[in-house]
C-alpha cells in the first residue's frame, strides 16, 4: 500500500473510533438492566413501614430475601448489597428499622439503635417476610434472611421466631444461647466472624456451633482470622478486610444457592 | 516483766482487740459475688446497707460501657438508701471506655442471655437471708434501662421496674405481662427513645391497667443522667430523676 493511502486508512480508523464508542455506550445504556430498585411501604402491626426493594431481572417466581441493616440504618451499603443480591437471583427486600433514620456518627447510630424496642425489630422483619410471601414473583418456601452486626443478630431472632424460613446469614452478629430458643430455627444458618470481634468471641461462636449440632440443626459457621467486627463493610476502612470480606461473600451466595435455589 | 513492757503490752493487747470487735461489727459494705446463670457463673457487684435485718433488694443493669465504676457507684447509693444491690455484668468482666469498643460488646450480647443474667440476679438476690423476696426491683440506664423493662416483661414476681433512656416493649402481650409498676425518666431531645414511642408506650400500659409514671425531660438528650458524658449531662434533670426514682422505689418496696 501506498504511504499516502496508509496514513489516510488510519486516519479514517481513527475518525470512526468516538462513533464507535458513543455506539457502545448506547448500546450498554439499553442492554437490560435489573429492575429499578424501590421504595415500597410495608404493613408492621399498626404501623406502616420502609422497605428497599430490588427485583432479579427474570421473570417467574424466585427466591427472596430479607435483608437486615447494620445499626447505621439503611444505608447507601446496604442498598448495595440488596442490589447484589438481586443480581444473584434472589427478590431482595431490605427492612428499615429505624423509620427512616439514618447515623452517620457512632453516637447517633448508639442512640437510633438504643430506640429499637427487640420486639419492634422482630415484628418488622416478620412484617418483611409477609410481604415476600404474598408476592407472585416470590417461591414463599424459598425466603431466606441476610444481616450484619446488629442485623445479623436480628436475623437469627428471625430464624428462631418463624419456622417457615429457609435460610438465615449472620454476619458477625449475636447468637441465641437459650436451648429453647435454639430448638425452634428451622432455617440451616450461615455464619461469618471476625476473630478480633470484641464482643463476640471465638467461644461464643463455638458454644452455638456445638449446641446447633446437638439439636440436630443445620449450622456452618467461619471465624476469620486477623478481623474483627464490621470486617465486610468496606465503607468502614478501619474494619475492612477484603479477602475476609469476599470469602464470607462467596459463601454466603453459595450457601443460598443450595438452600433456597 | 518490767512494768512498763507490761503496760505496753495490754494496751497493745487492747488496740486488737478493739479493731477485731470493729472489724466484725461493721459487714462489708461491697463485694464481689458470683451468680449462677445457665451453665455459667457471671460476676455481680453486691452493696449492702449497714443495717441488719431483711431488705427490699434491687437488681441493677448497666449501660452500654459495662459494669465499671459509675454503676459501682449508684448501686452504693442505693444501698445507703437501704436497699441490698446487685449490678449484674452482663459483659464477662469487660468493660468499654470509647464508643467503639462499646458497640461490639453491647453488640456481641446476645439478648437471650442479657435476660437470663438478670433472671439470675434476681433469683439470688431473693435467696438471701437479708432480702426480703417479694420486694425486688430492677433499675438501669440506657442498655440496662431497655433490660429493665425486659426483667419487668418476664419475672411476674418483680416488685418494681426503674427505667432511664431504655426502649420501651411495643408488642401488646409482653406489656400485658408486666406485673411491676414502672418508673420512667427519658430525655426530650433522645434521637432514639423519640417522645412519640414514650407516650405511645405509656397509654398502652395504662390501657392494659398498669401502673406507669412517665417523665420526659425537656432538653435533655440520652445518657443525661450520667456526669461522665460531659454533652449529655444535665444536672438538674439527672437529680430530679433520681430524686423521682427512690421516691418510687421507697413507696413500692418499703
Amino acid at each position: 500500500m501506498k504511504q499516502s493511502t496508509r496514513i489516510l486508512a488510519i486516519i479514517v480508523v481513527l475518525a470512526c473510533v468516538p462513533f464507535a464508542c458513543r455506539s457502545a455506550l448506547r448500546a450498554g445504556q439499553h442492554a437490560p438492566v435489573q429492575s429499578k430498585p424501590r421504595a415500597v411501604q410495608i404493613k408492621s402491626g399498626s404501623e406502616t413501614i420502609n422497605g428497599y426493594l430490588v427485583l432479579p431481572d427474570s421473570p417467574g417466581r424466585h427466591p427472596a430475601l430479607i435483608v437486615v441493616h447494620e445499626w447505621w440504618g439503611l444505608n447507601d451499603w446496604v442498598k448495595e448489597q440488596t442490589r447484589k443480591l438481586a443480581d444473584a437471583g434472589y427478590v431482595a427486600l431490605a427492612v428499615d428499622l429505624y423509620r427512616g433514620d439514618v447515623a452517620t456518627t457512632l453516637e447517633e447510630a448508639h442512640e437510633i439503635s438504643r430506640g429499637v424496642p427487640d420486639d419492634r425489630a422482630l415484628r418488622d422483619l416478620e412484617a418483611g417476610f409477609t410481604f415476600l410471601a404474598a408476592r407472585p414473583d416470590v417461591d414463599k418456601m424459598k425466603i431466606g434472611t441476610v444481616g450484619w452486626c446488629m442485623g445479623g443478630g436480628y436475623a437469627l431472632e428471625l430464624a428462631v421466631n418463624e419456622p417457615k424460613l429457609a435460610a438465615c446469614v449472620v454476619n458477625y452478629g449475636a447468637m441465641p444461647t437459650d436451648r429453647g430458643s435454639i430448638a425452634r430455627i428451622h432455617a440451616p444458618v450461615l455464619g461469618n466472624f471476625g476473630a478480633e470481634d470484641r464482643g463476640i468471641s471465638i467461644s461464643d461462636v463455638h458454644s452455638f456451633a456445638t449446641a446447633m449440632k446437638s439439636a440436630g440443626k443445620s449450622v456452618d459457621l467461619k471465624v476469620y482470622d486477623g478481623a474483627g467486627h464490621a470486617f465486610a463493610n468496606e465503607s468502614i476502612k478501619e474494619s475492612y478486610r477484603p479477602a475476609a470480606a469476599a470469602d464470607a461473600w462467596n459463601r454466603t451466595l453459595a450457601f443460598l444457592s443450595k438452600t433456597l435455589k | 516483766m518490767k512494768y512498763s513492757a507490761r503496760i505496753s503490752a495490754v494496751i497493745l493487747l487492747a488496740v486488737c482487740v478493739t479493731v477485731a470487735a470493729l472489724l466484725a461489727a461493721v459487714p462489708p459494705k461491697t463485694q464481689t459475688v458470683q451468680i449462677k446463670s445457665g451453665d455459667e457463673m457471671i460476676n455481680g457487684f453486691l452493696a449492702l446497707p449497714d443495717t441488719p435485718g431483711r431488705h427490699p433488694a434491687v437488681v441493677v443493669i448497666h449501660e452500654w460501657w459495662g459494669l465499671n465504676d459509675w454503676v459501682k457507684t449508684q448501686t452504693e447509693k442505693l444501698a445507703a438508701d437501704g436497699y441490698v444491690a446487685l449490678a449484674v455484668d452482663l459483659y464477662r468482666g469487660k468493660i468499654a471506655t470509647v464508643p467503639e469498643t462499646a458497640q461490639e460488646l453491647m453488640q456481641g450480647t446476645p439478648q437471650d442471655r442479657a435476660v437470663r443474667d438478670l433472671e439470675a440476679g434476681f433469683n439470688f438476690l431473693a435467696a438471701r437471708a437479708d432480702v426480703n423476696k417479694a420486694k425486688i426491683a430492677s433499675f438501669g440506664w440506657c442498655m440496662g434501662g431497655g433490660y429493665s423493662f425486659q426483667l419487668a416483661v418476664h419475672e411476674p414476681k418483680l416488685a418494681a421496674c426503674v427505667v432511664n433512656y431504655g426502649a420501651p416493649p411495643t408488642d401488646p402481650a409482653a406489656i400485658a405481662g408486666i406485673k411491676a409498676p414502672i418508673l420512667g425518666n427519658f430525655g426530650g431531645d433522645d434521637m432514639g427513645i423519640k417522645p412519640a414511642s414514650v407516650r405511645a408506650f405509656e397509654a398502652a400500659a395504662k390501657g392494659a391497667g398498669k401502673s406507669v409514671d412517665i417523665k420526659i425531660y425537656d432538653g435533655a438528650p440520652h445518657a443525661f443522667e450520667n456526669e461522665n458524658n460531659k454533652d449529655a449531662y444535665r444536672p438538674q434533670s439527672a437529680a430530679d430523676a433520681w430524686a423521682r426514682s427512690t421516691s418510687f422505689l421507697d413507696k413500692t418496696l418499703k
